[in-house]
């Protein structure tokens, strides 16, 4: 089979036929001038995008405050942004690599920061252990897209990458989640 | 494909909603960032001192009783400048200014900075900072620092420079996560840089403890050199105890570990508060009923005058692992009145000591948020130092003429203290801790015979500057972004507002008693301010403004264009 009817058939297991578009959960417009209101309405999101994208809550908490706190320090200029969410984004995941990498430590998805190691490691399966195994990079731009909703051109604004960049990206990693998650289809089918 | 879409869009976010979240603190996160800004700015006050050649005697004095005072200052106010105090500002294209920058110190004309690259603002990435260098405050160059360490602070005695920094994790940083701080030295500029790894050993059962922050400053004098760390820590109860599960609150004392148990409700009516020296003080309401000990006085049946004030137990997001520090008291208003320690406001239902839990020395200091501190009287062995027991929170250290000086920041619960040594060995509480409401402490520093702390509190900045016996405060006009102490004096970039753009100004004084204040910058300089630093030199004040980039998402560096201050005749 093709790997793009076999990415066809997967997604149909569980998605419902009337699957309504989905809303970004942190807009890619500037949400408020206000600190306080960007932060309530964007901080929780944020948080589960980068836990998302490392694996590890606490640290991925951590790394959202810290960007927060620059956020705020530079609200004059990251208020004027198209998207102050995409910022703290990549800023907490720049820092939550920093601080992995400085831990000399195994990431938490069992990959490393800059590519995935191919052994599954989550003990969640189905599609978070597919995501696992996905480099930081791409797991980056599948969670800007799926998890936050943002386009594709958002995402690039986001990561601060061409959005070339980022359709290859999304383009492997769906590949590569698809084929990953083909034994759901199969096991619905059998 | 549009149904992997779908699929994954369901799917994820489906998985994403089960992330549990803590709640967060926004108030925590903003006064970081102001004091964040400002751990950067502490210069070297040694330095000014040999310019100012006006040193008045030791700043904090030995305590003769050995007792703490607080000295209770009234509302900040703002102080009119002497003729002194005002600068005479002009505006020149900026040749090659720094932007994010963290610290500074100097000594006569040549000044040091830890800093981002020229017109380098919103860095995304990790910020590349690195070592500068100027002679004229104006125009910096980058200077080679020490080799396999990332200085974070600056100290300069002399020729010798000084920096404190990290470097990678080793096994003898344990598996924590903790990275190799070091102190590193060069006399010849950065030509050659010798390093001494601080003694730090945070050795803890394996994946029982992560390292998330670690601070460092470095003070340099001519009786040594003083390295204050002050590390971030999170420790999983659940994994060092059986039985213990991963939401069991517990706290940290000198002792061990206190497993904590159900609210006592009663706690917040005695207002009662952290003091330094780790006893309670009660409030007057509950003076009145007579003196008591802390360890009574829930106990007592409270007065229906004592009821009607009486607040109410808030609620304080525990740490990742459940670790509580205090819990805020909230008023008939909901506003936060008091705090309370985690186990006076729990029942506290079971005990460990650091040994029994196999945490020793510095890992149990770290977990009780203590700063580590190293001192070295010929400036390449180091050694820990003890502080006066009770004591905690991040610390700022600065020289001062009679020896080293440091303010101690808790994250919550108790006002900052000072503490102070003549050598760097022996510390002691000084006599007139900050006031209290000091949330954040951007910079300390000594200028004009006068100890200076560029702090905030919940209703602002402020300038806090040790008398004889007591504090004076001066009111800031806005959220301080960058403070630099100088041979000159001190010097204040601040931003008013929470919303954008902002108005920058810049305030200076040059004694921390009478203040002056530019325009604001953005009609100062014909345009939009994006961030600003401030350098304090031996003969003017150089501010640099870095301008909004022109397009999005930034493709460069952005302009910068700089101000220049010199003393009125």
């Amino acid at each position: 089979m093709e790997p793009d009817r076999q990415a066809l058939r997967v997604p149909a297991v569980n998605v419902p036929a009337t699957a309504a578009p989905p809303e970004p959960l942190v807009g890619a417009s500037p949400l408020s001038h206000d600190f306080e209101t960007f932060y309530a309405n964007a901080r929780d999101a944020v948080v589960r995008a980068v836990t998302m994208t490392i694996g590890e809550r606490d640290l991925s908490v951590e790394a959202v405050d810290e960007a927060m706190v620059r956020a705020y320090q530079r609200w004059s200029h990251v208020s004027r942004l198209e998207n102050p969410g995409g910022w703290v984004y990549r800023v907490a995941l720049n820092w939550a690599t920093s601080v992995l990498r400085r831990r000399h430590r195994p990431w938490p998805f069992g990959g490393s920061a800059e590519r995935s190691e191919e052994q599954p490691s989550m003990a969640e399966p189905d599609v978070l252990r597919a995501l696992a195994e996905l480099d930081v990079r791409h797991r980056a731009v599948v969670v800007c897209r799926y998890v936050l909703g943002w386009s594709e051109a958002e995402t690039a604004a986001a990561l601060a990458t061409p959005v070339g960049t980022v359709k290859s990206r999304l383009h492997r990693a769906n590949r590569q989640l698809s084929s990953r998650l083909a034994h759901l289809q199969d096991e619905k089918e059998s | 494909m549009p149904d992997l879409d779908r699929y994954l869009y369901t799917q994820l976010r489906s998985k994403a909603a089960g992330v549990d979240v803590p709640s967060g603190d926004i108030d925590a996160v903003m006064a970081r960032g102001r004091r964040r800004r400002h751990r950067r700015a502490g210069a070297s006050v040694l330095a000014v001192m040999a310019a100012a050649g006006s040193v008045t005697g030791v700043v904090v004095s030995h305590s003769s009783s050995g007792r703490t005072a607080q000295i209770s200052v009234g509302s900040p106010t703002n102080v009119p400048a002497a003729p002194g105090d005002q600068l005479t500002w002009r505006v020149v294209p900026a040749t090659a200014g720094l932007s994010d920058l963290t610290n500074l110190s100097s000594s006569g004309s040549i000044a040091y900075a830890v800093s981002t690259a020229p017109g380098v603002v919103a860095a995304g990435n990790e910020p590349a900072q690195q070592l500068y260098r100027t002679a004229d405050g104006l125009s910096w160059t980058t200077a080679t620092g020490p080799t396999g360490v990332s200085a974070d602070g600056v100290a300069v005695d002399g020729n010798r420079v000084y920096t404190v920094g990290t470097g990678p994790a080793t096994a003898a940083t344990g598996d924590s996560g903790a990275w190799t701080t070091a102190v590193s030295w060069t006399d010849n500029g950065g030509g050659s840089w010798q390093n001494s790894v601080l003694p730090v050993d945070l050795n803890a059962p394996a994946g029982t403890v992560t390292v998330n922050d670690e601070a460092v400053n470095v003070a340099a004098g001519p009786k040594g050199v003083v390295a204050a760390v002050s590390i971030s820590a999170t420790a999983e109860l659940s994994k060092l105890v059986p039985g213990v599960s991963a939401k069991t609150l517990w706290t940290a004392n000198t002792n061990g570990v206190e497993v904590l148990g159900s609210q006592v409700s009663s706690q917040c009516g005695v207002s009662v508060a952290y003091t330094p020296t780790g006893t309670l003080q009660q409030s007057s309401a509950a003076k009145k009923s007579g003196t008591f000990q802390p360890s009574v006085a829930i106990k007592l049946k409270l007065s229906a005058e004592q009821r009607a004030m009486a607040a109410t137990l808030g609620n304080t997001p525990a740490a990742p692992g459940g670790q509580l520090t205090t819990v805020p008291c909230a008023g008939a208003d909901g506003q936060t009145s008091s705090s309370v320690r985690a186990d006076q406001a729990y029942r506290v239902v079971k005990a460990y000591t650091w040994s029994q839990l196999n945490i020793s020395g510095q890992l149990a200091q770290v977990l009780q948020s203590q700063p580590l501190v190293f001192s070295s009287s010929d400036g390449t062995n180091f050694r820990q130092v003890s502080l006066p027991a009770g004591t905690a929170g991040q610390a700022y250290v600065t020289g001062t003429p009679g020896g080293f000086a440091i303010v101690e920041l808790p994250g919550v619960g108790g006002p900052p203290v000072v503490l102070q040594s003549a050598g760097g060995q022996h510390w002691t509480l000084a006599p007139f801790g900050l006031p209290a409401g000091v949330t954040g402490v951007s910079g300390i520093g000594y200028v004009g015979g006068h100890l200076v702390v560029v702090g905030q509190t919940q209703t602002g900045s402020a300038a806090y500057t040790l008398l004889s016996d007591e504090w004076q405060t001066t009111a800031l006009q806005g959220n301080v972004m960058a403070v630099s102490f100088g041979p000159l004096g001190v010097g204040v970039a601040e931003v008013s507002g929470s919303g954008a753009p902002g108005t920058w100004q810049v305030q200076f004084s040059r004694d921390g008693l009478q203040w002056s204040s530019t325009a604001s910058l953005s009609s100062l300089t014909g345009g939009a301010v994006d961030d600003a630093n401030v350098v304090v030199g031996a003969t003017s004040v150089v501010v640099t403004i870095t301008r909004p980039p022109t397009a999005q998402p930034p493709t460069g560096p952005s302009d910068q264009v700089q101000v220049v201050g010199t003393p009125a005749r």
